[in-house]
């Protein structure tokens, strides 16, 4: 289950709603589907910035891939060589775009973050590789793409997977024993914005993606990995 | 307006065919929640309220009384198109100060599969910094994605005679809805172009209480609600065509759409 965390300045606490349907898959919002090879995604987390397209630059004509504020794409098929990952907004004005070389990780995320009005929008090209799974188990990690959440940690079936993660921020991939895990995440020592239990599949990774503003709205999602 | 007395049972009928037809890729009615039901909330201010409606065109306003609500839009969409439909409107709200606060709240609150946003007004008359009206709006959207829902953009209504100087600023702010409609593929129901069919210029205007000039009157809050059910149901009212693929899809007379095809705003 997948929650969205609404902060209200008229309210004296941060209300948790848990009321998004279980979203492990990574799905919708792509015209391109790597079917288990190499490929490219958004994560999306900036909440005043409008969807962005992806382009590569073996067909920069054509976006291959569209990404909204806080919902998953699937993965993009790349080329093995060199390339370049352009994304753009489709309100114009805001163009990010990376390098790739030859020998690329499998999987790549370009996480968008920040806040036009605030911080400012940024983006950063992560590598959605964890090495090898143990045996039944499964790899996690947590991203914070949250405006104003400062120190990000998370856990998973007791396992602490991030701790302290600056916005922007991604922590290394914790293995964790495959089965019902209940993840936790919280800013600081406050108390957990997110608790709810998710199946995690043995040999499979995950993301925790925190995105959005805290004096607004914040979502999180489990999203798998390729 | 005759409109009001067509029998309901042929329009929710006419309704439930357009519904049960091969799904149109422009058609917004969709049970998102999986509920077993289409449903609406409305989301915006004074105007999303319904303040002004049940006054006559041409009935002499200089202030709309303070609870003179009607249903505004929301309910004639309930009425016409055979969903419930809640009316979150709330007096006086600003966008940019406050407004957007109160929206994630609503649309949880509510099993809504559509969430109509127009709001922007009392920001232009309230001399709010609409430089941020932008990404204002935008968050708006991406909430409403985020939580589930579709959203329904609106534009502005237009204002006229004692309220004519806030013409330009709510000309900048649909504008904003427009671009951002676009830019995030999410459907728009342009009610300051529908309003511009049918009144011109800051003069006297049949669909505003008069000389108010801010708050629609009867036929204002049913042009909106016109406006708002063609978007939903995929017609481009501003077509040739248009207000006829409208009068037909809910069972009305020709001639009951007020909006007229073709015209600039």
């Amino acid at each position: 289950m997948n929650s969205c965390s609404i902060a209200n300045k008229h309210l004296l606490a941060t209300i948790l709603i848990a009321t998004l349907g279980l979203q492990l898959a990574a799905c919708g919002g792509g015209s391109g589907s790597s079917g288990g090879g190499q490929g490219a995604r958004i994560l999306h987390a900036s909440l005043d910035s409008a969807p962005f397209n992806l382009t590569i630059s073996d067909r920069p004509d054509q976006p291959v891939l569209f990404a909204r504020f806080g919902l998953p794409t699937s993965y993009a098929a790349t080329p093995k060589g060199e390339h370049i990952l352009t994304a753009t907004s489709t309100l114009g004005g805001s163009t990010f775009s990376f390098a790739v070389p030859a020998g690329h990780p499998t999987r790549q995320s370009i996480l968008i973050y920040g806040s036009r009005g605030i911080s400012g929008l940024k983006a950063t090209l992560l590598a959605d590789e964890p090495g090898g799974i143990p045996p039944n188990s499964s790899a996690l990690r947590l991203i914070n793409g949250a405006e104003d959440l400062k120190a990000l940690s998370a856990s998973a079936g007791g396992t602490n997977i991030a701790q302290n993660l600056p916005l922007g921020g991604a922590s290394a991939y914790t293995f964790v024993v495959s089965g019902a895990l209940e993840i936790v995440a919280q800013e600081y020592q406050n108390a957990p914005f997110y608790r709810d239990t998710h199946e995690l599949l043995p040999g499979k990774s995950y993301t925790v993606l925190v995105a959005g503003e805290s004096r607004l709205m914040v979502t999180t999602r489990v999203l798998e990995d390729g | 307006m005759t409109y009001h007395s067509r029998l309901p049972l042929l329009a929710l009928l006419a309704v439930t065919m357009l519904i049960a037809l091969p799904a149109q890729a422009d058609n917004f009615l969709q049970d998102l929640n999986g509920d077993g039901q289409v449903s609406f909330v409305s989301f915006g201010d004074s105007i999303t309220l319904g303040d002004g409606d049940g006054i006559r065109p041409k009935q002499h306003v200089s202030r709309v009384p303070d609870g003179h609500s009607g249903t505004g839009y929301s309910a004639r969409l309930e009425a016409w198109l055979g969903i419930p439909a809640m009316n979150g409107g709330r007096g006086g709200e600003y966008l940019t100060a406050g407004g957007l606060y109160r929206l994630p709240g609503l649309v949880l609150s509510s099993n809504a599969d559509i969430v109509g946003f127009m709001e922007g007004t009392n920001d232009v008359f309230g001399h709010a910094n609409l430089g941020n009206a932008e990404r204002d709006y935008q968050r708006a959207i991406n909430i409403i994605l985020a939580l589930g829902r579709q959203p329904l953009m609106l534009t502005l209504p237009q204002t006229c005679c004692n309220r004519s100087r806030g013409r330009p600023g709510l000309s900048y702010l649909s504008n904003i809805v427009r671009t951002l409609a676009a830019a995030n593929q999410v459907p728009l129901a342009d009610v300051e172009r529908a309003w511009g069919s049918v009144c011109s210029g800051a003069g006297e205007c049949d669909l505003l209480c008069i000389p108010e000039g801010l708050h629609p009157n009867t036929a204002g809050y049913d042009l909106i609600a016109q406006t708002a059910a063609a978007a939903l149901l995929g017609i481009d009212v501003f077509a040739p065509d248009g207000a006829a693929k409208l009068e037909q899809a809910l069972g009305w007379a020709p001639g009951t759409v007020l909006i007229r095809s073709n015209q600039t705003e």
